[in-house]
C-alpha cells in the first residue's frame, strides 16, 4: 500500500492531491506487470482503465494498416497511460505496447471517478494536472504532424 | 454580452444563468476581417478567444513549404487556451476565415475564474479536457491519414 501510495505521489496526474486521496486511490488500484512485447491497451476496446506506469518502458503506438504501427508517444515512470479514453468514456484510439518489461499500477474507470468525484478540490487539481498533460500531448502530436505533412509536400 | 450567446460556446454550454453571469462580466468581444491575423504562433498567449460567428484557420509553419492550414474551426469552438494553460506561447498561427465575430477572456479573467468559484471552475476545465480529448483523436486519425499519404 505504501509503496503504490509513493507511485501515486511521484505520478503527474496524481502528484498534487492530498494524502488521503492518494491513500483512496492507492487502495482501489491494482499492481499488475507486462512483458517486453504485451499490450496493456488495446486500440477500439472500451476504456475501462487508467494506468500508471511505475517502471519500464511503453510505446503509443496507432496502428497504420494489419501489420504495421506508427509510435506516436513514449511513456515512463510516473507517465499515465489512457487519460483521454477514461476523461471522455470513448475506446482507446492508440494501442500502450510494453516495450521493455513494465510494472504499473492499474485503476478502473469506475474507482478513479469515484475517487475524483469524493472531493471537489480532487476533481479541481486532477483536472488542472489533466489539462497540462493533454496540453504536452497536443504540442508533441502537432509536431508529429507537421512532420508527416512536411513529407507529403516535399 | 448576452448569456445565449455565451451558452453557443461548448465551454459554457452546461452553465447555470448564475454561471454566466460571472463570465459574462470577463468577457470582451471583438470583429475581425477575412484574412486578419488573430494571433501568431510564438507569441506570448494572452487570451482565450471564443468563436460566436465565423470560422477561423488554424496554420503552422512546415519547412520548405510554407504556411499550411492544419485546422479550421468553427462557431462555438475557442482557441488561445493553451498558452493559458501552459503559460506557453502561442503554438500556431490564427487568421479569420470571412468575418468573424469573437468573444475573449483576457489571462487575469480566466485565471480568476477558475481560482474563485471551484464547481464553476472545474465545470469550466472539464469542458476544456473534453474538447482537448476530441482534437488530441483527430490529431492522431490526422497522422494516421497523413502517414498513409507519405508512403504513397
Amino acid at each position: 500500500m505504501e509503496e503504490r501510495v509513493k507511485i501515486l505521489a511521484a505520478c503527474e496526474l496524481f502528484k498534487t492531491l492530498p494524502p488521503e486521496a492518494l491513500e483512496m486511490l492507492a487502495s482501489r488500484s491494482e499492481a499488475a506487470a507486462a512483458k517486453e512485447g504485451e499490450v496493456i491497451v488495446a486500440e477500439g476496446k472500451a476504456a475501462d482503465n487508467l494506468y500508471v506506469v511505475a517502471e519500464g518502458q511503453v510505446d503509443y503506438i496507432k496502428r497504420v494498416d494489419e501489420k504495421r504501427g506508427l509510435v506516436l508517444f513514449r511513456w515512463q515512470r510516473g507517465d499515465v497511460l489512457a487519460l483521454n479514453p477514461v476523461m471522455d468514456g470513448k475506446e482507446y484510439y492508440v494501442s500502450a505496447i510494453a516495450t521493455a518489461p513494465v510494472k504499473f499500477l492499474r485503476i478502473s474507470a469506475k474507482d478513479f471517478w469515484a475517487v475524483v468525484a469524493a472531493d471537489p478540490l480532487y476533481e479541481h487539481r486532477v483536472f488542472r494536472q489533466t489539462l497540462l498533460i493533454q496540453s504536452a500531448g497536443l504540442r508533441q502530436t502537432t509536431l508529429r504532424l507537421r512532420e508527416f505533412l512536411a513529407k507529403i509536400i516535399k | 454580452m448576452g448569456r445565449e450567446e455565451l451558452r453557443r460556446n461548448r465551454l459554457f454550454k452546461e452553465f447555470s444563468d448564475q454561471e454566466l453571469d460571472m463570465v459574462r462580466i470577463v468577457v470582451d468581444e471583438a470583429t475581425y476581417d477575412d484574412g486578419q491575423l488573430i494571433i501568431k504562433e510564438g507569441d506570448p498567449g494572452e487570451r482565450l478567444y471564443l468563436i460566436d460567428a465565423g470560422r477561423c484557420s488554424v496554420t503552422t509553419q512546415i519547412s520548405g513549404a510554407g504556411t499550411e492550414e492544419i485546422s479550421l474551426l468553427h462557431p462555438g469552438e475557442f482557441f488561445g487556451e493553451m498558452s493559458l494553460i501552459e503559460a506557453a506561447p502561442v503554438s500556431a498561427t490564427v487568421y479569420a476565415r470571412g468575418r468573424c465575430r469573437l468573444l475573449w477572456l483576457e489571462r487575469k479573467a480566466f485565471d480568476r475564474l477558475i481560482a474563485e468559484d471551484m464547481p464553476v471552475a472545474n465545470k469550466l476545465l472539464q469542458a476544456i479536457i473534453l474538447a482537448f480529448c476530441e482534437r488530441a483523436r483527430d490529431t492522431t486519425a490526422k497522422i494516421e491519414g497523413y502517414y498513409r499519404m507519405s508512403k504513397f
